[in-house]
């Protein structure tokens, strides 16, 4: 009996039920389409730009892996700043193992340089640009450690200048050294003159 | 108020006063086989009783710790078991050293200091002030160094250490990382899926609303009666078939008009449905011979004057004029 009106119920209300799910599937399918044309669109762009074309990117929407196309793109074309702006603003959006990647490329373009730098003589600008480089690819060690490649590359760039280690001074490198955040306590008088 | 305040405070002094670590257990992990990039996690488990407290504002910050290694993080938590507080430090290292060959680095050892919150008000010192390891009931807990073998992760050649003598860098480091494409296979699916679920839909849609493919459909009472009879006719003789025909035929009428019709409403009927005015005669003749057949006993006459093939006929005529005007 109970059943039974439930039933009713259920018929009666039948029209809105098949309208609500025909506007829900609706929505379902706009968002499908949507999903797979904005993928196409990304692959094309990613596809122009691994074929060395300047195609621009939206940072704030576009898939990590377009931004990732992106950067090396500028760093190509030797806009290794660019490169590095576009990486920062993406920043958080990038998921660490394609923000690890860029990282990479960044810093292989770096090593690469240095290593001309060395060449021509230049032994302080490629000290400088191959410390960048290692710093970069410890940030993308530190985002994504089962990165070889980084790794290999890494132990490559530290050969590539004479760099003297600051000594295993265990004094030094002991890790909690207490920081003095004060030279002397606040607010005590220093005295007259 | 001043009575729980010196009963708290009682009970604070009794606790403090028994207070001491009684173990620390170190989880390390293997101290050979690592590389360039490794991360190694030590767990470090402190046992205290009574009211101990680590001083966390003490332990070593997450950083670059020497060149060669990095603290990514420590986290610390605590636990009561039987009565004891214990806390576990867990600190997660990556490892950057480049080794010519195998070599063997030491993680320094470190203390973690601990305090008691109630040391604060008998004698006045800062609570940040953690109690000196040279008290009685030592509150420092020491971890020990680590040594660890750390493996070269390449063949290093003598070139590579002067790099105006060799070719090009590019031989020996790996090459850059490439972009991938999105992969639209399961997007396509999902467009599948979701186009197969609006136009599931949609005929739910038509068929609750009876508009076209269902609704005409339901309006063809002629050709189903045609589909039934020629069935009827192919499935053999009889008496039986010619009733059955006759039958159905009606019931196609009556379907048709809305309502039960008779002989005598034959040219209403047609003149309803203009469409089958063509055909009056034939219909004429099976309502005549229906007639006949069912209310009188001469249903031999009634079968001769309208055989079952002129009846066949006229279902079919009927059938295909209700398909062209549809």
């Amino acid at each position: 009996m109970r059943l039974n009106s439930i039933w009713t119920f259920l018929a009666s209300q039948r029209g809105s039920a098949f309208w609500l799910l025909a506007a829900a599937s609706v929505l379902w399918f706009g968002y499908a389409a949507e999903n797979l044309i904005y993928a196409k669109r990304t692959n094309e762009n990613i596809r122009l730009l691994v074929s060395r074309h300047d195609v621009p990117v939206d940072i704030k929407r576009a898939h990590p892996q377009e931004l990732l196309a992106r950067i090396d793109e500028s760093v190509r074309r030797d806009h290794i700043d660019d490169a590095q702006s576009i990486l920062s603003i993406a920043g958080d959006r990038l998921p660490p193992p394609v923000r690890a990647a860029a990282l990479y490329n960044i810093a292989n373009t770096r090593t690469r340089l240095a290593a001309e730098a060395v060449r021509r003589g230049d032994i302080d600008s490629a000290t400088a640009m191959i410390n960048l480089a290692k710093s970069e690819y410890r940030l993308a060690l530190k985002l994504d450690s089962e990165n070889w490649d980084a790794r290999h590359n890494l132990d490559v760039a530290m050969r590539v200048v004479r760099d003297f280690p600051p000594g295993d001074n265990p004094d030094l490198s002991s890790p909690d050294a207490p920081k003095k955040l004060w030279t002397d306590l606040p607010g005590i008088p220093k005295g007259l003159p | 108020m001043r009575i729980w305040l010196a009963i708290a405070f009682l009970l604070l002094s009794v606790g403090g006063s028994s207070a001491a670590i009684d173990a620390v257990n170190v989880y390390e992990p293997r101290k050979f086989g690592h590389f360039l990039g490794d991360t190694l996690e030590r767990r470090v488990e402190v046992i205290t009783s009574g009211n101990t407290e680590l001083f966390t504002a003490a332990l070593p910050r997450p950083g670059a710790l020497t060149y060669w290694l990095d603290l990514i993080s420590i986290d610390h938590s605590e636990r009561e078991e039987n009565g004891r507080r214990i806390y576990d430090i867990t600190l997660k290292y990556q490892i950057f050293y480049s080794a010519l060959e195998a070599k063997q680095l030491d993680i320094p050892s470190f203390p973690l200091r601990f305090k008691h919150p109630n040391s604060v008000a008998p004698d006045g010192t800062a609570p940040s002030e953690p109690s000196d390891a040279s008290q009685p009931g030592n509150y420092t807990a020491t971890v020990p160094a680590l040594r660890l073998v750390i493996s070269p992760l390449r063949d290093i050649v003598l070139d590579d250490l002067m790099p105006e003598k060799t070719g090009d860098i590019s031989d020996v480091m790996r090459p850059d990382a490439v972009p991938q494409e999105i992969n639209l296979v399961p997007r396509e699916r999902l467009l599948w899926v979701s186009a197969g679920a609006l136009a599931a839909s949609v005929i739910l849609l038509l068929w609750h609303y009876a508009i076209w493919p269902f609704a005409r459909r339901a309006k063809r009472p002629f050709t189903q009666a045609d589909r039934q009879i020629r069935s009827l006719q192919s499935a053999g003789a009889g008496d039986a078939p010619y009733r059955d025909s006759l039958l159905i035929l009606h019931r196609a009428f009556d379907q048709s008009a809305g309502r039960r019709v008779f002989a005598a409403d034959v040219p209403e009927f047609v003149a309803q449905h203009q469409r089958f005015s063509s055909l009056l005669p034939s219909l004429k003749s099976f309502f005549e011979s229906s007639q006949l057949y069912f209310f009188s006993d001469d249903r031999r006459a009634a079968e001769d004057r309208f055989p079952i093939s002129d009846l066949a006929r006229l279902a079919a005529d009927l059938a295909r004029e209700e398909r062209s005007a549809a």
